[in-house]
């Protein structure tokens, strides 16, 4: 096993340092086994998104339509268990929507070469927009099922899986998506896209199969977010995850991706969704207000894009 | 054409004719023609804007020309994409776009073919395998780098394109395309460069070599091919020509009949 390297490390060291502040500064309550399984609940739905958006990034570009999917995926998920399918075939759909949502993204990119940046910031309207329409603008109640308890508080009965089944999925799909990555030729191809499209395309590289490939993985990353935020509302919600596309980019610059291609890790991205998370908790648990929470989220993330800079000069 | 050039091999490596590229209203290459042997080193000249660029891809399959024809070893085809063109053996080194800098050599060496093993179903990337044939085929190419899993940023100018040539001649390619690859090299550096280019004809391969700089031009081609305003106006073995006499014509760009044009 090799050692994380140099982009992972500062992050880790990071996580650790905010982690003990809080463990040293806070109430005890912030260091509890409980605290811990809340804080690995709260980082499951930037968390799965984030892994998707880390190929976009690395792949040198953005998607800014992640929020709109998620509430996309919720709404379709409570809209077809009312229509009477199952809890499994629903969240397929809420994922398969995302993937949809994401093709759409990779064809408008790459077959118009317009920018990532514009063309997933018009799906943010269009994927929200179409959210709400399936709607109708309301919540959408679905009947109970074992989706619920995907990202809820582990029931007695439950406490042998140490943390819920959202969290495993989680964990899963990043062991899974790292290996990809790290170790296949596809996962080779995204990092050489985003560091040089020019050099990737002239060494054969179909660069635009890629990227649309790239786009509709988080896409469904995003739907798989979507079907955890259901979990946790039991409702669909056409309004929910508004601005949390920048969450999950924040998790990715924080955990090392470069915003210009060819940089960032799985475990980095995951290590940066910690980051924001245990900032929360301990300000929350330390009875700080909201305001204080968001700029040392803010600061951080610009100190850690300064540091990422200032290393590579 | 030489008539003793043509007698070596019946069929050239490359035969580009009569092709047309235009980009909106502006005609970038108008009945352009080029050859190249096994064997050979061409060196393609004009002035900026001749439509050597365009002419080398369409050669590369990024541009696909309007009319003309391609011939690969004598049979007509289309090239619709670098990729397609990779498996005709021809491949293309630029000086900017050669190499990823933030990956390693071996990872460079073998992109877009890496190697892989089974693992179960998956196929799995072959990191050692990669890092011992890229040092082999350096080697045997007589590329010095100290470490193959060093990041390409941080060598010069020199070691990467000598890097990107013995990825070509490694991978079995036949035309091996160079554009400007000493122009911003030091003098030791456009040395080396010019001395691969050598080995690479020793080895059989064709070479169209772009560059601005008639010294190389003199120190290592075979022939010369002539652009200016996407025409060829000239297709001469060296000998035929003075340095003088090339230098205006890239500059004037008033054609020189070919020796076949002038039989």
């Amino acid at each position: 096993m090799k050692l994380p390297s140099r982009n992972v490390l500062a992050p880790l060291l990071g996580l650790l340092g905010v982690y003990a502040l809080f463990a040293l500064l806070g109430p005890d309550s912030f260091s509890s086994a409980r605290n811990l399984e809340t804080m690995a609940r709260q980082t499951t739905i930037v968390g799965i998104a984030a892994i998707g958006m880390t190929l976009v990034i690395i792949s040198g570009g953005i998607d800014l339509s992640a929020g709109s999917i998620i509430a996309l995926s919720t709404v379709v998920v409570a809209a077809t268990m009312n229509a009477g399918a199952s809890p499994l075939v629903s969240a397929i759909a809420g994922m398969g929507a995302g993937a949809a949502a994401g093709l759409l993204n990779g064809l408008i990119i790459t077959r118009l070469r317009v920018v990532p940046f514009i063309v997933t910031l018009g799906t943010l309207l269009i994927v929200r927009g179409l959210a709400k329409g399936i709607a109708d603008e309301q919540k959408i109640d679905a009947p109970l099922s074992w989706l619920i308890d995907l990202l809820a508080a582990l029931s007695p009965s439950m406490r042998w899986m140490i943390v819920p089944p959202g969290v495993w999925l989680l964990l899963l799909l990043a062991v899974g998506v790292a290996a990809m990555l790290r170790s296949t030729p596809v996962g080779r191809h995204i990092v050489a896209t985003g560091s040089s499209e020019a050099t990737a395309r002239l060494c054969g590289i179909r660069v635009e199969r890629l990227k649309t490939g790239v786009y509709v993985a988080s896409g469904a990353a995003a739907g798989v977010a979507g079907v955890m935020q259901f979990s946790r509302l039991t409702v669909g919600d056409p309004t929910v995850a508004v601005g949390l596309e920048l969450d999950v980019i924040a998790a990715v610059v924080i955990g090392g991706g470069s915003l210009s291609g060819g940089e960032g890790s799985i475990l980095g991205t995951l290590v940066g969704a910690l980051i924001m998370t245990v900032i929360r908790s301990g300000c929350s648990q330390m009875g700080l207000p909201n305001w204080v929470q968001e700029i040392v989220t803010g600061g951080i993330i610009v100190a850690a894009v300064a540091l990422d800079r200032w290393r590579h000069r | 054409m030489n008539p003793a050039l043509k007698n070596d091999s019946p069929a050239p490596l490359v035969q580009l004719q009569d092709i047309d590229v235009g980009f909106g209203h502006i005609r970038a290459l108008e009945g352009a023609c080029l050859e190249l042997h096994a064997g050979e080193v061409v060196a393609l000249l004009g002035d900026n804007g001749a439509g050597k660029s365009t002419l080398i891809k369409v050669l590369t399959g990024l541009v696909r020309p309007q009319a003309g024809d391609i011939r690969v070893n004598g049979e007509s085809l289309t090239l619709a994409s670098p990729s397609q063109a990779r498996k005709q053996g021809i491949e293309a080194v630029y000086q900017d776009l050669a190499l990823v800098p933030l990956m390693s050599i071996a990872r460079n060496f073998f992109l877009g073919r890496e190697l892989t093993r089974s693992v179960g179903p998956v196929r799995l990337l072959d990191e050692e395998e990669m890092d011992r044939q890229a040092s082999r085929a350096l080697v045997q190419i007589g590329i010095q780098v100290r470490d193959t899993s060093e990041p390409v940023e941080g060598l010069s100018g020199g070691e990467r394109q000598s890097i990107a040539i013995g990825r070509a001649v490694h991978f079995g390619s036949k035309v091996l395309i160079l554009d400007e690859p000493t122009s911003a090299l030091s003098i030791g550096e456009t040395e080396k460069v010019l001395q691969y280019v050598e080995a690479a004809r020793a080895r059989g391969l064709g070479v169209i070599l772009i560059t601005h700089n008639l010294d190389h031009v003199y120190k290592v081609s075979d022939r010369l091919v002539i652009l200016s305003q996407g025409k060829t106006i000239a297709n001469l073995p060296v000998e035929q020509i003075e340095h003088e006499e090339a230098a205006r014509l890239i500059m004037s760009g008033a054609g020189r009949k070919t020796p076949s044009e002038r039989e």
